[in-house]
C-alpha cells in the first residue's frame, strides 16, 4: 500500500528537498492519501446517501449542486496535504504546495469516481451527474 | 594508616635514599646513593580490588567496572624529585613569585584530592617512591624539594610504576621533567629500547598511556642529559622548560582519568594504548546538504528523538550535481588533542571503495549550531564529505580518525639540550621515550582513533 | 407491487373480456352526457365500479354537433386511448376499461362504428320529412297536427329535440331498429347490467329514456338474447331541473317550462316504467341561468355537481350486488347533501360519498398540478428514469395524457374548475394555488415542526418520494411506469400528509 501512494505521488516528481523522502514515503504519503480517500468516500456518502437520501432533500441534486461537493473536496484534499506536511514538520519548500495541489487533483478523481461507483443507491441524485 | 606507618621510616627512607644508587643520573653531584630495597612493608602495594577496605567508596566501585564508569579505585601521584626538577620548584624567594610548574601542579594535586577517586596516594620519587601525605607532597611543590634525588633512572620508575602500582581500575600519574641521560652516547639509540622493556617487564595486556606536556618557567640549575656538554647550566632558564604527567594504567582507567582530571588544562597531549568508545556520530540530513539524498534506513521516517543515521541512499549523483552530506560527531569524552581541528583535519579519513566520497571540510561546532533546534546542535565537530560518483549495489564507508604521534612531539624534541636557553623549551629524546612507549602500548597496528562506519547506497 | 399485464391489442382484450361483467350505460341527450363526463373523471381518478369489469358508454343524442357530447366524446376517446395503453390493474388511475360498443366483440360486422355516439345517421331533414308527412292519410295527418306544434314539424332535427319530448320519442323508436341496437343485443351476456342516464325535463333525455327501456324490455321484441335484457339490472338516473336558461323572447326552450314537464314526465314514470330495478333522483334549485343554447356546439354547459352526484349513483347502482338488487321491489334513490351550502367542499358532503369520492379526487388533482407545474422542468432521476425530456414531448400517448388532464376543451383542470365556478358551485380544491399544502379547502396539511426538509406536500417531497418509487417500480414502459408510480406517490402524500379529508 505505500508502494501504491509513492507511486501515485510521485508522480509529479520525487519528494524536495530529498532528505525528506524518507518521511514523505513513509509517513506523509501513505497519510495524506488515505485521508483523501476517506474524505472523498466520506463526501460522496454525504452527498448521495445523506442529503439525497436518508433525509429526503429531492433538490439538491442538480449538476452544479455536485460540482459544489466536487470542489469543496478538492479543497479539502489540498489543505489535508498542507496540514500532514505540517505536522510532520518537513522541511519547508515549494513542494510542499506541489504535492498538496496535486492532492487536490487527486481529491477530484477520487470524488469522482466514487460517485461513478456509488450513485445507484441515492434515491434523488442517482442520476447526477450524469 | 599508612600514613603514621611511614612517618618513622622516614629517616630510614632518608638514608636509603643517601645510600642509594638505584636510579641512576650518574652526573648529579656525584652522589652516591645505596640502593635501598624498597621498603616495600611502608608503601603497600596498590590495593588489590578484593583486600581494600576503604570505607569510603562502596566496593562495587573498587572494582574494575568493565565500561569505565563511576569513580576510580585509586589513583598514585608520582613527583619525581631529583635535582633537575628543583629548578621548577624553586623555594619560595623574596619576590614570592612561584612558576606555573607550581601553580598547576599545586592545583593538580589539590584537584586529585577533592576527586571522587576511592584512595588517593601521593609519592615522591627517587630511586624508589616515597610516600608522602597530600600536605607533605603539596608543601614540597610548594616550597621546593627538601632532599633531592641524584638522579632517577625512568625505565627504573616506569618499571616500578607498572609492576607494583598497576591494578584495574586504578591509575598512576608521574610527574617529571622526563630527561632521560644516557651513560654514553651508545646509548642513545637504545633508549627507546630500554622504555619497551622497562614497560614490558610485567606484560600488562592492556597498558596504556597518557603523555601530557607543559611547559613551565625553570629558576635553578639545569642539567642537559648529554655528558658531552656542560654538566650543569646553573641560573637557568631564560626559556620555558618542558615537564610532563604521564599517566599510566589500565587503558580504561587511564582513559577516565584523563577525561576527568587533565582535560581541565589546555596541553599537548599523546596517547598509547588508550581505547576510546566509539563516539556519538549521526549524518545530518537537514544540515549543509547537498544533492539529492536522504537517509536510508528503514525507520528513518519515525524521526525518533536521538535517533543516529549512517546510511546515505543517494537517488541522483554525478559531477555536476554532487552529493554532499555532514557528519556530526560528539568528541566531548575524547581528550583535547582528538578534538583539535588541526589533528583531525590532519588525521580524519574516509575509507571507500568504488566511489570517490572525500572529506571536503572539517569544522567545529559555532554558536549557530549549538543554537539551532536541528539535530547539529548535539555535535561538536562536523565533517562533510562530497561524492559525485556512486556504483550499483551499497557500499561501506568508514570514517576513520587516524592515531598519529602528533607534530608537537618532534617539535619538542632535541638531540642535544646542552644550550637550552638557544634551543627553547625542548627534551631530549622526547621521541625516542615516545617511541619506545608506543612499542608496548598500542602495539604495532595503531588502531584508529574511532572508526565510524556509514553505508553509501542507490535509493530504491 | 401491482402486476402489469402486457394487453394492448384490443382484440386480444375482448377476447379475455367476453367473459366480464359489462356495464353498458346508456347516456341520452346533453345531460347522459355531462354526467358519462364526470363518471368518466371519476373514473380516471381511480373509483371503483364494483361488479363489472367494464363499461361501455353509449351516448345517444341526434346532435350531432352538440358542444357537451363532443366534449364528452373527446374526452372518452383520450381515456381509451390511455387505458389501452395501461392495461387492466387493480388500482389505480385509469383503472376501469371503458371502451366503445364495437369493440366488446371481435365480430363486429362492419356495420357498427367504432365509437361511443350512436349513429343516427345525420338525420338531415325537418320533423316534417322524417314523418313524411305529405304521405300520411287525412286523419293521420290530423293526428300529428293535434300532437305537434307547427315549430315542431318545421324544426330541423339536426339539434336534437330542442326540449320537444314529443318529437324525440317518434324519432327515437327507429333506435331499436338500428344495427348497433342489434349488435349490442347479440352480444348482451348473462351478468351485465343497463343504466339509464337521462335528464327528465329536456328534450333527447326525457322522450329516450323511456323509449328505449321499453324496446329493451319488450318481451316481443325480435332482438336476441331477449331473455338475458329483460333479466339483465337496470338501473336509471333522472335528473331534474338543476339550471335555469336566460330567457330569450325567441328562444324555442322555455326553461320555464322545465318544472311543467317534470311533472308530467314524472307521473308518466309513475306508472310506465317496467324493467327498472333502481331509480335515482336527482334534482336541485336552478340558479345563474345559462346562456340559452338550443343546440349545437354552443350548447356548452359547464359542469355541475349534479352531474357529479349522477355519476355517483353509477358508482352506487354498481356497488349493489345481483342479490340486493333483486330483492323485491325497485329501490328509490334520493341525494342528500352533508351541509345545505352554496360552495361546497368535501366536508360538506355527506361521509359516504366523502370516503368514495375524497382522496381519489385529491390524487387525481394532485396528479394534475404536478404533471402541469413541475413534471416537464424536473431535473431528478425518476424523470431521466422515464426518459421523460424525450417522451413529453414527443410520444404521442405522453401528449395524450397531457390532453386528458389539461386541454381547456375537456380535462381535468377544465372540469374542476367548471365545477367551482358554477352555482350551486364544488370547491373541494383551491385551484388558484401552486401550494400543495394548501390545495384540499379548508384542510391546509400541517407542517410539523420536525420536518426539516419535508415542509408537508412540497415539491421537495413529491420529488423525494417520485425518485424513491422510481427505483421501487419494475416497469418496462415509461408510461405505465409514470402513472404507476403517481398511483403510488398520490396515495403516500394522501396517507402520510392530508389523512383525512
Amino acid at each position: 500500500m505505500k508502494g501504491f501512494f509513492r507511486f501515485l505521488y510521485e508522480l509529479i516528481g520525487t519528494p524536495q528537498p530529498p532528505s525528506e523522502t524518507p518521511v514523505y514515503r513513509e509517513v506523509i504519503f501513505p497519510n495524506v492519501g488515505l485521508l483523501t480517500i476517506g474524505l472523498s468516500l466520506a463526501m460522496v456518502l454525504i452527498f448521495y446517501y445523506l442529503i439525497n437520501r436518508a433525509m429526503g432533500v429531492a433538490t439538491f441534486n442538480k449538476l452544479r449542486h455536485w460540482v459544489i461537493f466536487l470542489v469543496i473536496n478538492a479543497l479539502l484534499a489540498f489543505f489535508i496535504g498542507l496540514w500532514q506536511t505540517s505536522s510532520q514538520e518537513v522541511a519547508s519548500h515549494s513542494y510542499v504546495y506541489w504535492m498538496s495541489t496535486w492532492n487536490a487533483i487527486l481529491g477530484l478523481f477520487w470524488f469522482f469516481l466514487f460517485s461513478v461507483l456509488l450513485k445507484r443507491g441515492s434515491t434523488n441524485a442517482s442520476t447526477t451527474p450524469f | 594508616m599508612h600514613l603514621t606507618r611511614s612517618f618513622p621510616l622516614l629517616p630510614a627512607l632518608a638514608l636509603g635514599v643517601l645510600l642509594s644508587g638505584c636510579y641512576s643520573r650518574s652526573d648529579m653531584k656525584g652522589e652516591n646513593r645505596a640502593a635501598e630495597p624498597a621498603v616495600t612493608e611502608t608503601v603497600p602495594p596498590a590495593e588489590t580490588p578484593g583486600a581494600a577496605a576503604p570505607t569510603e567508596t562502596p566496593a562495587a566501585e573498587a572494582a574494575a567496572a568493565p565500561a569505565g564508569t563511576g569513580p576510580l579505585a585509586q589513583v598514585n601521584v608520582f613527583l619525581e624529585v631529583s635535582g633537575s626538577m628543583e629548578g621548577f620548584m624553586p623555594k619560595t624567594g623574596a619576590d614570592a613569585a612561584n612558576t606555573r610548574f607550581q601553580q598547576h601542579v599545586a592545583q593538580f594535586l589539590s584537584e586529585v584530592n577533592r576527586s571522587s577517586a576511592a584512595r588517593k596516594t601521593y609519592f615522591r620519587i627517587k630511586e624508589k617512591p616515597y610516600r608522602d601525605s597530600y600536605q607533605q607532597l603539596s608543601q614540597t611543590v610548594r616550597g621546593g624539594i627538601q632532599q633531592p634525588a641524584s638522579s632517577t633512572d625512568i625505565p627504573t620508575v616506569l618499571d616500578t610504576l607498572v609492576t607494583g602500582y598497576y591494578a584495574p581500575n586504578s591509575v598512576s600519574v608521574l610527574i617529571s621533567d622526563f630527561i632521560y641521560s644516557p651513560k654514553n652516547a651508545g646509548a642513545i639509540p637504545y633508549i627507546s629500547t630500554d622504555i619497551t622493556d622497562a614497560l614490558n617487564r610485567t606484560r600488562r595486556a592492556d597498558l596504556a598511556v597518557s603523555v601530557y606536556g607543559y611547559a613551565s618557567d625553570f629558576r635553578g640549575t639545569y642539567y642537559p642529559a648529554l655528558k658531552s656538554g656542560p654538566k650543569k647550566i646553573t641560573g637557568c632558564c631564560d626559556t620555558a622548560v618542558p615537564y610532563y604527567f604521564w599517566v599510566i594504567g589500565p587503558a580504561d582507567a587511564v582513559r577516565r582519568f584523563d577525561a576527568a582530571q587533565l582535560e581541565k588544562q589546555p596541553a599537548q597531549q599523546a596517547h598509547f594504548g588508550v581505547k576510546y568508545p566509539a563516539p556519538p556520530t549521526s549524518l545530518l540530513s537537514r544540515f549543509q546538504n547537498v544533492g539529492a539524498w536522504y537517509y536510508g534506513e528503514k525507520d528513518a521516517s519515525k524521526r525518533t528523538a536521538g535517533a543516529s543515521y549512517h546510511t546515505v541512499a543517494i537517488s541522483k549523483v554525478s559531477a555536476k550535481e554532487p552529493v554532499e552530506f555532514v557528519v556530526g560527531l560528539d568528541l566531548q569524552a575524547l581528550p583535547g588533542l582528538y578534538r583539535d581541528l588541526n589533528y583531525l583535519k590532519a588525521n580524519l579519513q574516509l575509507q571507500a571503495q568504488d566511489t570517490d566520497a572525500k572529506i571536503v571540510s572539517v569544522f567545529g561546532a559555532s554558536d549557530q549550531t549549538k543554537n539551532s533546534s536541528g539535530a547539529e546542535n548535539q555535535y561538536t565537530h562536523f565533517v562533510k564529505v562530497r561524492v559525485t560518483k556512486l556504483g550499483a549495489g551499497a557500499r561501506p564507508v568508514q570514517l576513520v580518525l587516524r592515531d598519529q604521534r602528533p607534530a608537537w612531539v618532534s617539535q619538542w624534541t632535541t638531540k642535544n639540550d646542552s644550550n637550552i636557553n638557544q634551543t627553547g623549551a625542548k627534551t631530549f629524546a622526547l621521541s625516542s621515550l615516545l617511541d619506545g612507549v608506543e612499542a608496548v602500548a598500542g602495539g604495532e597496528q595503531k588502531a584508529p582513533v574511532f572508526t565510524i562506519p556509514l553505508t553509501l547506497q542507490p535509493a530504491d | 407491487m401491482r402486476l402489469y399485464t402486457n394487453l394492448r391489442n384490443p382484440r386480444l382484450l375482448s377476447k379475455i373480456c367476453d367473459s366480464m361483467a359489462k356495464l353498458f350505460i346508456f347516456g341520452i341527450g346533453g345531460t347522459g352526457s355531462r354526467v358519462i363526463r364526470s363518471l368518466t373523471m371519476l373514473l380516471a381518478s381511480g373509483v371503483k365500479l364494483a361488479n363489472c369489469d367494464r363499461v361501455v358508454p353509449i351516448i345517444i343524442d341526434p346532435d350531432a354537433h352538440n358542444g357537451d357530447m363532443n366534449r364528452t366524446v373527446d374526452m372518452l376517446k383520450s381515456y381509451q386511448q390511455i387505458y389501452q395503453h395501461l392495461g387492466p390493474r387493480d388500482d389505480g388511475f385509469f383503472q376501469t376499461d371503458v371502451s366503445t360498443l364495437s369493440s366488446i366483440s371481435a365480430d363486429t360486422n362492419g356495420g357498427v362504428k367504432d365509437t361511443f355516439v350512436f349513429d343516427f345517421g345525420g338525420i338531415n331533414q325537418s320533423f316534417r320529412q322524417y314523418l313524411s308527412y305529405d304521405q300520411l292519410s287525412v286523419d293521420s295527418k290530423g293526428l300529428v297536427e293535434l300532437l305537434f306544434t307547427q315549430d315542431n314539424l318545421e324544426s330541423p332535427l339536426t339539434i336534437g329535440f330542442r326540449g320537444s319530448p314529443n318529437v324525440g320519442s317518434i324519432v327515437l323508436n327507429k333506435v331499436v331498429e338500428s344495427p348497433e341496437i342489434r349488435f349490442f343485443a347479440d352480444n348482451f351476456q348473462a351478468g351485465d347490467r343497463v343504466f339509464f342516464i337521462s335528464s327528465i325535463f329536456g328534450g333527447t333525455g326525457a322522450a329516450g329514456f323511456p323509449l328505449l327501456l321499453k324496446n329493451l324490455k319488450d318481451p316481443n321484441t325480435r332482438l336476441s338474447n331477449a331473455g338475458y335484457l329483460r333479466n339483465a339490472l337496470t338501473g336509471a338516473v333522472t335528473v331534474m331541473p338543476y339550471f335555469a336558461l336566460q330567457s330569450e323572447d325567441n328562444s324555442v326552450i322555455d326553461s320555464n317550462s322545465f318544472l311543467t314537464k317534470t311533472k308530467a314526465a314524472l307521473s308518466y314514470y309513475e306508472h310506465n316504467l317496467q324493467g327498472l330495478d333502481a331509480l335515482y333522483y336527482l334534482a336541485d334549485t336552478p340558479d345563474t341561468p345559462y346562456e340559452n343554447q338550443p343546440g349545437g356546439t354552443a350548447q356548452r354547459n359547464k359542469a355541475h355537481l349534479i352531474e357529479l352526484l349522477a355519476a355517483l349513483s353509477v358508482v352506487d347502482f354498481m356497488q349493489y350486488s345481483d342479490a340486493e338488487l333483486r330483492n323485491g321491489a325497485p329501490h328509490f334513490h334520493e341525494y342528500g347533501l352533508g351541509t345545505d351550502t352554496q360552495d361546497l367542499n368535501f366536508s360538506h358532503l355527506p361521509d359516504e360519498s366523502r370516503e368514495l369520492i375524497a382522496k381519489h379526487l385529491t390524487q387525481l388533482l394532485y396528479f394534475s398540478r404536478y404533471h402541469k407545474q413541475h413534471l416537464p422542468t424536473d431535473k431528478a432521476p425518476y424523470h431521466d428514469n422515464l426518459n421523460l425530456d424525450h417522451a413529453l414531448r414527443n410520444e404521442p400517448i405522453f401528449k395524450e395524457l397531457n390532453n386528458f388532464l389539461h386541454s381547456p376543451e375537456y380535462g381535468v383542470d377544465e372540469w374542476l374548475k367548471e365545477l367551482s365556478q358554477n352555482r350551486r358551485s364544488f370547491r373541494p380544491f383551491d385551484l388558484t394555488t401552486d401550494d400543495f399544502n394548501a390545495m384540499i379547502s379548508g384542510k391546509p396539511v400541517e407542517k410539523k415542526w420536525n420536518d426539516f426538509f419535508n415542509k408537508g406536500l412540497s415539491q421537495n417531497y413529491f420529488l423525494n418520494q417520485l425518485n424513491d418509487a422510481a427505483k421501487s417500480i419494475h416497469e418496462p414502459d415509461s408510461f405505465r411506469k409514470l402513472v404507476a408510480l403517481f398511483d403510488q406517490v398520490t396515495d403516500k402524500a394522501f396517507e402520510e400528509k392530508v389523512k383525512v379529508v
